[in-house]
């Protein structure tokens, strides 16, 4: 058995060994928190999108589109209102210029309100959608069914308003900014449209940071609990070692004191030793210090880290 | 508890000086930090608190926290390193740690320390002046 294993065995060691080991264990429990909470968004979604029925049994108005629902399939019936549709260009989809249509739907609520709940009908190229002027003109988006009508596509939570709606066009697919348009009550996701009518194309799947998976600032914080858990047991390491180290000096002095004789070595000590050492902080700079410990320490072979 | 060994001064000093460093640089990252706080949230505050109507602001904001978070970690580390060699308590390491989170503290923490280790080499014995010593046989 090393010496050093020796005084870690020692009870005042192993009664800190197991305060660290409980810390070492908290920090772990933290780590494999923080790396489920990356992993979630990527296990919720795996399976793929569900169908959730009608939109009016999974969000009511004004809930949040939380990740358990965004990306689901469900289905909304009502009538179109004529005159409230927005187009929102400016994006690539498939490598083509597109325009994503919306309009709002208004849904018969169960308590006889009416609510409006925004629906992406679809894309068109946005040269389909340009007058002679090279403007883009919302009036030649494809005109909106009339009577009642079922839609079904995927839940998504409402970009985030970054303009305003001017003219018809909008910079994003956001209800912040269509309820000032449109008015409330409204839901506050939208509906993408899978099966699209007409010259319409399918929207594609909505991408957001949460929905792609990994949360990497989730796995640095795991990583860092990781290592804030082994720095308790490197601490304890640590304070074996210089409970060792400190012994040992204290036997070869002990040792070097009987081999010597007793005496000489203590009472030949200079009496101005005290003014040896530096009193002044300016004497001795780290730079100064730096330059001189071979010959300092060639003496007395010290154990030069603590 | 045997005696503790004599401290190095000269591995102190060099400690000490990389400290020092660590202390000025995160009391100006944190000082940083707080004028983009308050950027993000008061100059451009929402309506509700902790909400903000600048996104540049917030763009901002997030690349320089995960920064002062890795500065005050390598303060964090650089302080441990000078309070090993130390030999302190445990609470003047919680101390240190204390002074890199409170804006405009590590200055005077910095000035404070560097007070308490010239006091400390002058009171404790260090590996230097028993060489001193030695080398007088």
């Amino acid at each position: 058995m090393g010496p050093m294993l020796r005084v870690a065995l020692r009870p005042h060691f192993l009664g800190l060994l197991a305060l660290m080991v409980v810390a070492t264990i908290v920090c772990g429990l933290l780590a494999t928190w923080q790396w489920e909470r990356a992993h979630h968004a990527l296990a919720d979604k795996a399976a793929g999108a569900e169908q959730l029925g009608d939109i009016r049994d999974v969000v009511g108005i004004g809930d949040p589109v939380t990740n358990a629902v965004v990306g689901d399939i469900v289905t909304a019936t009502g009538q179109y209102a004529a005159d409230e549709q927005i187009i929102v260009p400016g994006r690539l989809i498939d490598g083509e210029e597109a325009v994503i249509i919306v309009a709002s739907l208004h849904l018969d609520l169960e308590d006889g309100t009416e609510a409006r709940l925004p629906v992406a009908r679809g894309w068109v190229p946005a040269d389909e959608i340009t007058g002679p002027d090279g403007e883009l003109d919302p009036a030649l988006a494809p005109p909106l069914p009339s009577g009642e009508v079922e839609v079904s596509g995927r839940l998504e939570a409402s970009e985030s308003a970054a303009g305003g709606i001017d003219g018809g066009i909008a910079g994003e697919i956001a209800t912040t900014l269509l309820v000032n348009v449109w008015g409330s009550p409204m839901y506050s996701g939208y509906l993408a449209q899978v099966d699209p009518t007409g010259a319409l194309e399918p929207m594609p799947e909505a991408q957001s940071e949460f929905s792609k998976g990994l949360d990497w600032q989730n796995i640095g914080y795991s990583l860092q609990w990781v290592l804030f858990g082994g720095f308790f047991l490197y601490l304890w390491w640590r304070s074996v070692r210089t409970a060792h180290l400190d012994e040992l000096a204290e036997r070869r002095e002990a040792m070097q004191e009987s081999l010597e004789g007793p005496g000489p070595a203590e009472g030949t000590a200079r009496p101005d030793d005290d003014t040896v050492h530096p009193a002044d902080d300016s004497g001795l700079t780290a730079v100064a210090a730096s330059s001189s410990p071979a010959s300092v320490q060639a003496g007395s072979t010290p154990e030069k880290d603590v | 508890m045997p005696t503790p060994r004599p401290l190095d001064e000269v591995a102190i000093r060099t400690s000490f000086a990389r400290f020092r460093v660590a202390s000025i640089v995160e009391g100006i990252a944190l000082l940083v930090l707080v004028a983009i706080m308050v950027m993000r949230y008061v100059v451009f505050g929402g309506d509700a608190l902790f909400t903000t109507t600048s996104e540049t602001w917030t763009q901002i904001s997030e690349i320089w926290s995960p920064i002062h978070g890795l500065i005050y970690m390598i303060y964090v580390i650089l302080g441990f390193d000078l309070w090993v060699k130390m030999r302190w308590g445990l609470p003047r390491m919680v101390l240190l740690m204390f002074f890199g989170v409170i804006p405009v503290l590590s200055f005077f923490g910095e000035r404070w320390t560097h007070q308490s280790v010239e006091s400390d080499l002058q009171r404790r014995p260090t590996l230097q002046d028993k060489a001193g010593s030695d080398r007088g046989e």
